[in-house]
């Protein structure tokens, strides 16, 4: 994972399109980052993050079918791709192992 | 609750969002957006969510989503920009010496303009540092029947506080009185002026304060405030709060209580000492004879800010009945706005008024040096218009192109003018007494003239040529055989025709400023100041000032017998330097009561002899006559204002005394001020034992010698100052110091003109003469002479001129008699002047272009004919 760049924002957004399967499309991308992280986002925050993913080949598209409430438009459903679940598990992993490392003794003093 | 139906995001959000977004996100972002659109509206109403949508539109200007600046495909937009600088940069390298024209040219131009524009600015924040200056009015008086400028803004003692205590309108006042002493501060004494101010000028003005409080010195008697640089100069580095000043022939002894920033140099009140009106001289007290009829001082009130200056000045117009002598009842009380005093009292407006037009002339001139270049360089690169052409290039591309190099070359030039305007400013200052700070690139205004002069320039010289040949057809361009000399060659030409007619409406203004302050300088004064000195002798510049009064006669008439000194006079003032003292005067006879306002001074027996003065009627005053005690002596002007033809029986009563005064003689009217103004009616008093101002005339070969002997003597009388003298003449010539500034300013800008717009001629006559190079060839081969194919190739221009003169001479005519309308005694305008100044340009013209087209004529026709 060596030069990859992940942002803070953008490792959510990718977690939250793993976890949405299907339903992961901007709108909905939205509403659940928004519930979880309690603030309001928008539109464009989301969407460039989204766009950034998919440059840096963590994310792949396609379009979804059109709906009445998006005014006749299509959706863009994201699925992250093999290499975004793998830079995920490493960063995991890293993450894991540093949580560990801490000395139980400092944390508890918190 | 609408049905979704119904509800949809705004239209023109929706297009200013498909503006932002790259196309190919379009669909999936604007989907998202209604999506989130219509939940918002479910949720917190309609207005809420259009309120939210437009933030989430504005949100959306992200890099990773938004359009790429530089269009919407991949372009080589970049490449070619960078190819038009390459491209520009390489044809400013080759032409060297039209980029040098060109450059120097809009440099200057645009530092005259720049300078002109810092000038106006600086002349316009005159006295707008004050908190209030908007309610700052300064107090005049015009006659009922006074014409337009004719007021008089010296008062009377009482008047501003009565005035402040009978109409609550007025917030405050001051008087500003001038006045002068001998300073005594420690062992040290100076002669200085000071300024006598009520306690009003604290609340009125915003002087910052450095030390102490400036409105309880001003208003507790004893106390005084002074400005930084006064008391460095009385008291060094001591702390000057507390300290005594001492005015030394009025008796007070001052503390210092307040210490004030010197007065900017845009304010039209200079100061160095406040003195507050109750330690003020005794004949300021309000117990004093003359209160209601001695104007001697200005003042300033404060308006309320709910009452216009039309108001107050109704109100104020019963005042005079009040208050006022009966001569001056029917007077009109003015209120001049402070902030237009500056305009008022200098002449300043009409410096600036010319610096505009020399300014705007240089300007227009390398303007059409700039076009008139920039299409002769384009004309040398019409292959390359046709190439680019072929190559797919767009007409707006080619426009645009033209733009950037006009941009390049006027982004260089304003960086250099702007390098000329810094190093000018000092001089600039200098010279005209202005104050202008080197920080002018700090304010907004400035950079948005610079930048705007800048694109401006470049926009409107490029405009032309570039529209023009942008429009040809490729195969044209390349074959470059495009006849100019049809339409583009008239619009060539009338710019060179405006050129020239700017450089003659410039010489011709030069030559007559100098004239006129040549002619002014000629004029029989009807006085002699020639070897005249003025020493200033008043009793209160010696330290025994009662023993001078008694001494001075015999001083005169010591120095008198030293054969050097041919006479010795004491007057109120010489020539040229007299005060604006005016006093009403009743003549009575039978037909009835004449009150004339004259100007008035006192002098001894000595005078008119002095300074060689003519007498028309009568004799002048004599010691031997005590009765002269209570005679004047007036001017022709005078007789004529009152309609004498002789003074037999004449008597002059002034405004507050019972008793007439005789007249017992009439000098020839002599010019004691700048011949601008006009010769007014004067009254001269008799004092015998005035000390006043001493005026010696030197015998003509001994100057050095009499000038040594008066020193010893006037040392011998034990002055505060040393021995201090002026020529009378010199001091006379110097009240002629702004118009020959103005002479010297127009004529270098004269002259950077015409090199500007020879530069301009010479580089179209060198490049007409290269399209006529075959044809110059041919006629040598046929047998022309040398000199006939130059005077051929010159005449075109010759007509240049001529036309440019015709055009020029009626405006500069016209222009020149306003200047003049200004002086009571002028020049005539003489046609001389005119064929002068356009004989210098032609000249000048004339050879720029015989030196050119010789240059074609000498060559040998082999190489103009060949072809290859």
């Amino acid at each position: 994972m060596k030069k990859t760049k992940l942002g803070e924002f953008e490792e959510l957004v990718l977690l939250t399109v793993a976890v949405l399967q299907e339903e992961a499309y901007g709108v909905e991308i939205k509403r659940e980052l928004e519930r979880r992280m309690r603030q309001r986002l928008s539109v464009g925050s989301v969407q460039s993050a989204l766009k950034r993913l998919e440059d840096k080949g963590f994310l792949k598209s396609e379009l979804g079918e059109a709906t009445h409430k998006r005014g006749g438009k299509r959706k863009r459903i994201y699925t992250i791709t093999r290499y975004a679940q793998k830079v995920l598990a490493e960063l995991k992993e890293i993450r894991a192992g540093l949580w560990e490392s801490i000395p139980q003794l400092t944390f508890n003093m918190q | 609750m609408n049905k979704p139906d119904n509800i949809h995001p705004p239209g023109w959000l929706l297009r200013i969002l498909r503006c932002i977004i790259r196309d190919e996100y379009v669909e999936e972002i604007e989907g998202d957006m209604t999506e989130v659109f219509l939940e918002n509206a479910d949720i917190h109403g309609i207005r809420k969510a259009r309120l939210l949508f437009a933030w989430d539109v504005i949100m959306l200007a992200r890099p990773a989503i938004a359009k790429r600046l530089y269009g919407t495909y991949p372009s080589n937009f970049i490449a070619m920009i960078r190819n038009y600088l390459r491209t520009g940069w390489r044809n400013f390298v080759k032409y060297k010496s039209y980029s040098t024209i060109n450059i120097v040219g809009l440099c200057t131009g645009f530092a005259a303009s720049l300078l002109l524009f810092l000038i106006v600015n600086y002349e316009r924040s005159f006295d707008k540092f004050h908190q209030n200056s908007a309610q700052l009015y300064r107090v005049a008086e015009a006659w009922p029947d006074a014409g337009e400028g004719d007021i008089s803004d010296m008062i009377v003692t009482p008047q501003a506080p009565v005035m402040d205590e009978e109409y609550p309108d007025i917030l405050h006042y001051t008087r500003f009185f001038d006045g002068e002493d001998i300073l005594q501060a420690g062992d040290s004494y100076r002669r200085n002026g000071y300024h006598v101010v009520d306690s009003g000028f604290a609340d009125m003005f915003d002087f910052p304060v450095v030390s102490g409080n400036l409105h309880q010195a001003l208003s507790t008697p004893g106390k005084l405030a002074l400005t930084q640089s006064m008391a460095q100069k009385l008291f060094g580095n001591q702390d000057p709060l507390g300290q005594t000043v001492s005015l030394v022939s009025e008796g007070r002894h001052l503390t210092v209580a307040a210490v004030v920033e010197d007065p900017p140099r845009n304010s039209t009140l200079q100061f160095e000492i406040l003195v507050p009106w109750a330690s003020g001289p005794d004949w300021l007290k309000p117990d004093q004879a003359g209160n209601w009829y001695n104007t001697l001082m200005t003042a300033y009130v404060q308006v309320s800010s709910t009452i216009t200056r039309e108001e107050m000045e109704q109100k104020l117009a019963d005042f005079p009945g009040r208050h006022f002598l009966p001569e001056r009842k029917d007077n009109k009380i003015l209120l001049l706005p402070l902030e237009s005093m500056h305009f008022r009292n200098t002449s300043s407006q009409r410096v600036v008024s010319i610096l505009a037009i020399i300014a705007g002339a240089i300007l227009l001139i390398s303007c059409i040096n700039f076009v008139n270049l920039t299409i002769s360089q384009l004309l040398g690169r019409l292959r390359e218009i046709g190439v680019r052409k072929v190559l797919g290039s767009y007409r707006g591309q080619l426009i645009f192109q033209f733009m950037t190099e006009s941009l390049i070359v006027c982004t260089v030039a304003v960086a250099l003018g702007l390098l000329l305007t810094y190093l000018m400013l000092p001089v600039v200052n200098d010279y005209f007494g202005f104050g202008i700070t080197n920080d002018f690139l700090a304010n907004g205004k400035t950079v948005a003239f610079i930048i705007g002069i800048c694109l401006l320039a470049a926009v409107i010289s490029s405009l032309w040529p570039s529209l023009m040949l942008s429009r040809l057809g490729p195969v044209t361009s390349i074959k470059g055989s495009v006849q100019w000399n049809k339409s583009g060659g008239y619009l060539r030409k009338g710019l060179v025709v405006l050129q020239f007619a700017s450089s003659i409406l410039l010489i011709v203004g030069t030559a007559v400023i100098w004239s006129q302050v040549q002619f002014m300088k000629r004029q029989d004064l009807n006085f002699s100041g020639n070897n005249v000195v003025s020493v200033d002798s008043w009793a209160e510049l010696f330290k025994d000032p009662e023993k001078v009064t008694r001494d001075f006669t015999r001083l005169k008439l010591e120095l008198v017998k030293e054969s050097a000194i041919e006479s010795v006079a004491s007057t109120q003032a010489v020539p040229g330097n007299y005060w604006h003292n005016y006093n009403g005067f009743d003549y009575t006879d039978s037909a009835g009561s004449k009150t004339v306002s004259l100007r008035q001074i006192t002098v001894d027996d000595q005078f008119f002899t002095t300074f060689q003065m003519n007498f028309v009627e009568g004799r002048t005053f004599s010691k031997e006559i005590e009765s002269d005690k209570r005679s004047v002596i007036v001017n022709q002007a005078a007789m004529r204002a009152y309609g004498w033809t002789d003074i037999d029986n004449k008597a002059l009563k002034p405004g507050g005394q019972v008793e007439p005064f005789e007249v017992i003689g009439v000098v020839e009217d002599y010019y004691y001020q700048s011949l601008k103004e006009e010769i007014q009616p004067m009254v001269h008093f008799y004092n015998p034992e005035l000390t006043g101002v001493l005026a010696v005339r030197f015998h003509p070969d001994r100057v050095a010698e009499g000038l040594a002997i008066l020193e010893e003597k006037w040392n011998g009388l034990d002055p505060y100052e040393p021995f201090k003298y002026k020529f009378v003449d010199a001091s006379f010539d110097a009240l002629y110091k702004e118009q020959e500034r103005l002479g010297t300013t127009s004529s270098t800008f004269a002259g950077i003109a015409i090199v500007i717009a020879g530069m301009g001629l010479f580089s179209m006559a060198a490049y007409s003469i290269r399209l006529r190079k075959k044809e110059v060839g041919i006629r040598r081969v046929l047998g022309a002479s040398l000199r006939s194919i130059v005077v051929k190739l010159s005449s075109d221009f010759g007509v240049l001129v001529i036309l440019g003169f015709v055009i020029a001479s009626p405006v500069a005519w016209s222009l020149m008699t306003t200047f003049l309308e200004e002086y009571s005694y002028r020049i005539q305008l003489s046609p001389w002047i005119f064929i002068v100044s356009g004989l210098v340009v032609f000249v000048a013209a004339m050879l720029m272009v015989g030196l050119q087209s010789r240059k074609a004529a000498v060559d040998n026709p082999v190489n103009a004919l060949r072809d290859e």
